[in-house]
């Protein structure tokens, strides 16, 4: 028997019972071939591996997840128009037609991973206590504002956001310190040339939605894609982010109708539609840190002209303990009023 | 709507069976209990399999995951019997492993970062260790890993494994061979490099 046959035969010998002279052949060819005995026990080494190793738990039930997110699918299903009688009529000749191009499309079942994570990272969002952002915008001057152009090569603004339940709190390099808490804004107006407190004029989102909106990765880019856009999100690779194992989940607008399993609903919009608008689409990506499933990093980018251009980059920490001082109307006021003048001085 | 705990004679009367058959048919009916009677058991090897052909805990999750919801939204058009869920189960998870490894090649041939590929460990130590045994599966095209994994680690006949791949029995003895192949010549690699140290 040659060594071919003998490797050949070694794959099938355990799933079929070779006559008995090929049995004794394969026995007698690797009693004498120290290369085929070697490539055999080094298969066998590496079954025998994956067999000992300790077996990986999923860190939750994921059955009982499965089975919860099917129950509120079939909670939503029973309840909506097609569970009249007529409403049936149309689902079945609805579920004909979506079958038949399903199956022309494709055979096999689409993976949803993007959701999943998407859900994850959601429900890790909502266990934090605080938030810490560090962002770089890159805003177009007044120029490229109006003409819906781009260069290159901008210095960023950075600004800084303290977050917790109950207020938010930060600086920019433009604007400098500011607080906002329930009892009101406080920040320097520039053309009074002092602090104000001001009781939410023309501030059009409350303080609570404004937090919720920080904390929700999605709900910034609900309101940054063009009206009448579809929201998707995928999960791209693995990838290392400053020695941190991370995974990329991307939410992007898009003017095409999404798979299923990769559409991100959009805000419930009573009514017909709106018109798909000319404004850019926009896309984020997240880096999601694999322990926590946390975002760490972001780039938001918006296309303009056909190209993706970065127009912000944000770096996040979760949970570290905030300094009173952020959130000390006195101290922030303080604040404000020293940084407001030192501008006034560089003027 | 899943009945989290419904009063119908029919249950009564399985319980009462205990036949896996009933079972099937109430887990059909969207009832919970029979649900994870019917569907967990397989929980720990479908986990052990995605884990081994997507290579990260994260991802093996994912995936167990979809493939339970579509499970259950598909049972009322598995004709099977419960012997045969577990085919039924694997033939699922690996579509959606097979299909996100594809998606995944794809799109992210220029994005991955090549410092997340860990530092391999040497072979010096007898067995494999976790790091060694995932690059030696990355060696494998994903569906001959798919059948490899099925017959070595899930303990799968070569018919169970024709029929969760939904082909020919010569063709799960081909992609045995080539994966015992390909993975004798990874071994035989790493022992050269070893060698050359």
């Amino acid at each position: 028997m040659k060594c071919r046959q003998a490797r050949q035969q070694c794959a099938v010998d355990d799933h079929y019972s070779l006559a008995e002279t090929r049995q004794a052949a394969l026995r007698a060819h690797l009693s004498g071939c120290p290369g085929c005995r070697r490539a055999e026990q080094e298969y066998r080494d590496i079954v025998s591996a994956l067999r000992s190793l300790p077996a990986d738990v999923p860190r939750t039930d994921l059955l009982a997840q499965a089975v919860a997110q099917y129950s509120l699918e079939a909670r939503g299903a029973s309840t909506s128009r097609w569970s009249t009688p007529w409403g049936r009529t149309a689902a079945a000749a609805a579920a004909t037609v979506l079958v038949v191009s399903c199956a022309l499309m494709t055979l096999r079942p689409r993976t949803a991973l993007g959701q999943t994570a998407l859900r994850r990272v959601q429900a890790s969002i909502l266990r934090a206590k605080t938030m810490h952002q560090t962002a770089w915008l890159y805003l177009p001057n007044e120029e490229e504002a109006r003409t819906g152009t781009w260069h290159d090569g901008k210095k960023p603004l950075r600004t800084e956001t303290w977050l917790t339940r109950e207020a938010m709190s930060g600086s920019d390099d433009l604007l400098g310190p500011y607080l906002w808490t329930a009892k009101g804004y406080l920040h320097y107006d520039s053309g009074a040339r002092r602090v104000n407190l001001n009781e939410h004029i023309g501030i059009e989102m409350p303080l609570k939605s404004a937090i919720q909106s920080a904390f929700d990765p999605v709900a910034g880019m609900r309101k940054a894609a063009p009206a009448g856009s579809c929201l998707s999100v995928k999960r791209l690779g693995d990838a290392q982010w400053h020695g941190v194992k991370v995974y990329k989940l991307q939410v992007a607008s898009s003017p095409v109708k999404p798979a299923p399993d990769e559409q991100v609903p959009a805000d419930p919009e009573p009514g017909a539609t709106p018109p798909l608008s000319s404004a850019p689409h926009v896309r984020e990506t997240f880096w999601v840190d694999k322990a926590t499933d946390l975002p760490v990093y972001s780039e938001f980018e918006k296309q303009i002209q056909l190209r993706w251009t970065l127009r912000r980059r944000s770096e996040y920490e979760y949970n570290r303990p905030a300094p009173p001082s952020q959130f000390d109307p006195e101290a922030v006021r303080q604040a404000a009023e020293a940084f407001a003048a030192a501008k006034q001085k560089r003027r | 709507v899943l009945q989290a705990n419904p009063e119908n004679p029919a249950q009564i009367d399985g319980t009462a069976l205990g036949g896996a058959a009933h079972t099937l048919r109430q887990a059909r009916a969207g009832e919970r209990g029979a649900l994870h009677r019917l569907l967990s058991p397989h929980q720990p090897a479908l986990f052990g399999l995605c884990r081994n052909i997507l290579g990260t805990t994260e991802d093996a999750e994912d995936a167990v995951q979809e493939t339970f919801l579509l499970a259950i939204r598909a049972l009322d058009r598995f004709r099977g019997t419960t012997s045969e869920i577990k085919t039924w189960l694997y033939r699922i998870a690996i579509n959606l492993c097979l299909q996100e490894k594809r998606t995944r090649a794809r799109r992210l041939s220029l994005q991955t970062d090549p410092c997340a590929a860990p530092p391999l460990p040497s072979l010096e130590h007898d067995a494999l260790t976790r790091a060694q045994l995932d690059a030696a599966l990355a060696s494998l095209l994903p569906r001959h890993r798919a059948v490899f994994l099925l017959r070595e680690w899930n303990g799968c006949s070569v018919t169970e494994i024709a029929q969760t791949m939904q082909c020919t029995q010569r063709r799960v003895n081909n992609d045995l061979v080539i994966a015992r192949r390909t993975l004798q010549v990874w071994a035989q690699q790493q022992r050269r490099e070893e060698d050359t140290l």
